[in-house]
């Protein structure tokens, strides 16, 4: 497979989840190449929502090799983030459903699911950025659910209940995990930042690692 | 088809520049504002009372609306408001020189890299004001605005004005500790940075800060919890000012958690129908030729209105079903 002919699959799988087209979903299933275009997919997810929140690392002035730390960490941080997403929906997928797909199907899924998140750059944009934001969020849950269908082969309502069991999960890791999560984040952002961090645990798993959009950020505090 | 095409193309474009709308003042931020705005936050919640030595009775802040170019570069058809504010309020100090639309008061034509075109669009909008060119300006500083309410960049962008602000109230002979009382004026989208700047310039309350705006199209800024008053002077054929009312959530009847809304409820916004102007075009808050049954030129009409808040007296308007005759103007 050239790489035209690959770059030309990205292009349509991002289509296709964009638009939740089911046949798409289909199509991606059996290609042999669907893990590494699922890989290129959330690639471009990332380094768009991470553009999108680039305004925290504005705010604390970062350069050079920090900058390129800092994003580099924030790419690890979500793809780190996504294979949980995949674990949680690997375990209880098949406990729901009866069928399991393999952990692989089900990273890819997930990967797939981030497509949306290739506008995550418009999250800059002013005062719509917060509801783009979430905009992007809710889309990407849809496009899970339909790729939950369909690896999983279940009807459109079981797919929802893995979807949103799968959410409450990543709710309710956020808040049990919240203090250390926070406490390798802070660690993490001093030692690359030299400030302290601006991060809750709650944003890391949200996917808004290095930004709160509901924190208000005032040079008040400087003083 | 190709209608669609030109009209999503058009949007995506919008789209981008909004997208980089922000990164002037972050930019700013990164490079010297951090530093810049600590000391002048410093400096604000410290103003300890001092003597007043001003010859004025109190100091006014012209901001412009979205057509501005730069401080020292006011739309023409603004320069009469001000011209005339200057000569009737003997007692107070008209100020006209913050160009509200950057955080470090830097004209669009002044050292920028695409200052050579806001050169071209000045020229161009110098021989025809209407033309669609100047579109870009209001295009440009309309977003600034959203950069200033924006609750993420706002707090960046605030400062940095209202830093402005205060090194032109220190120009102009402000003796900081004073008390004495500060009006700030904004048309149009020059009331949001009004009220955004507040936040910091009414910082430890050593300025009483009050803010007069003119057609405003305005969000519900923290800001508001430090102004005295808010005087919102409106057109009832304003469609722009009408717009800030719905885009803004926290401007919605009965937004909770609002500055507005506590704004409201305090009773520090008075909000004042002048008659049936427009924003812009004609029959417009500066329009010197659209005649009010009562003989005044609408400039006259917002002009007054502006005196006697300032003044204290009760502000004469035109009925909002009126209808305005149209000054002949000679060759």
């Amino acid at each position: 497979m050239g790489i035209l002919e690959f770059l030309g699959a990205v292009g349509r799988v991002i289509v296709g989840v964009l638009g939740l087209d089911v046949g798409n979903a289909d199509w991606i299933a059996q290609h042999p190449q669907r893990l590494g275009i699922a890989v290129a997919v959330a690639a471009i997810a990332g380094i768009s929502t991470l553009l999108g929140d680039a305004v925290v690392i504005f705010f604390n002035r970062l350069r050079g090799w920090r900058f390129a730390l800092t994003l580099a960490l924030n790419g690890i941080g979500m793809v780190l983030l996504y294979l949980v997403q995949a674990a949680v929906i690997y375990v209880i997928g098949p406990l729901i459903s009866g069928f399991d797909p393999g952990f692989t199907a089900v990273v890819t899924a997930v990967l797939l699911a981030t497509a949306p998140l290739v506008f995550g750059v418009f999250v800059l944009v002013p005062y719509a950025g917060p509801a783009i934001a979430g905009f992007l969020h809710v889309w990407g849950m849809v496009a899970l659910w339909v790729i939950v269908d369909v690896v999983f082969r279940i009807d459109h309502w079981t797919a929802l209940w893995i979807t949103l069991i799968s959410w409450l999960c990543m709710q309710v890791l956020s808040r049990a995990f919240a203090v250390p999560i926070r406490w390798i984040g802070d660690w993490i952002w001093r030692l690359v930042s030299g400030q302290p961090s601006m991060i809750t645990g709650s944003d890391l798993l949200s996917g808004h690692l290095f930004l709160p959009l509901g924190q208000r950020f005032d040079p008040e505090a400087r003083s | 088809m190709i209608l669609v095409n030109v009209l999503i193309g058009l949007g995506l474009l919008v789209l981008l520049a909004l997208t980089f709308a922000p990164l002037e003042s972050l930019g700013w931020w990164a490079r010297e504002g951090a530093d810049e705005a600590a000391a002048t936050v410093q400096e604000l919640a410290a103003i300890d009372s001092g003597p007043d030595d001003s010859a004025y009775d109190g100091y006014v802040v012209y901001l412009s609306g979205i057509g501005a170019v730069g401080g020292d570069s006011v739309p023409p058809e603004e320069l009469p408001l001000i011209q005339n504010l200057s000569s009737r309020l003997t007692r107070l100090k008209v100020i006209h020189d913050v160009f509200p639309y950057s955080v470090s008061n830097n004209g669009l034509t002044a050292q920028r890299p695409t200052a050579a075109v806001w050169r071209w669009v000045e020229k161009l909008r110098f021989k025809n004001p209407e033309t669609l060119a100047g579109m870009l300006i209001n295009a440009r500083n309309a977003m600034q605005l959203f950069v200033c309410a924006d609750r993420r960049y706002g707090p960046a962008y605030n400062v940095g004005t209202a830093q402005e602000v205060m090194r032109a109230l220190r120009r102009h002979g402000y003796p900081m500790g004073s008390g004495l009382p500060v009006t700030l004026i904004g048309w149009s989208g020059g009331a949001q940075i009004s009220i955004g700047a507040a936040w910091y310039l009414g910082m430890g309350g050593r300025i009483p800060l009050q803010v007069i705006s003119v057609g405003g199209m305005m969000a519900d800024d923290y800001g508001l919890d430090r102004i005295q008053k808010l005087w919102h002077l409106r057109g009832s054929k304003d469609p722009l000012e009408k717009l800030g009312g719905i885009l803004f959530a926290g401007r919605w009847p009965h937004a909770v958690f609002s500055p507005w809304t506590n704004a409201l409820k305090d009773g520090r916004i008075e909000i004042i129908d002048l008659g049936p102007m427009q924003h812009n075009v004609k029959d417009h808050y500066f329009d010197a030729n659209s005649i009010a049954p009562d003989g005044r030129s609408y400039l006259q009409v917002t002009e007054d209105a502006i005196v006697a808040v300032l003044t204290g007296e009760p502000v004469k308007t035109v009925p909002l079903h009126s209808v305005p005759t149209r000054r002949e103007v000679s060759a």
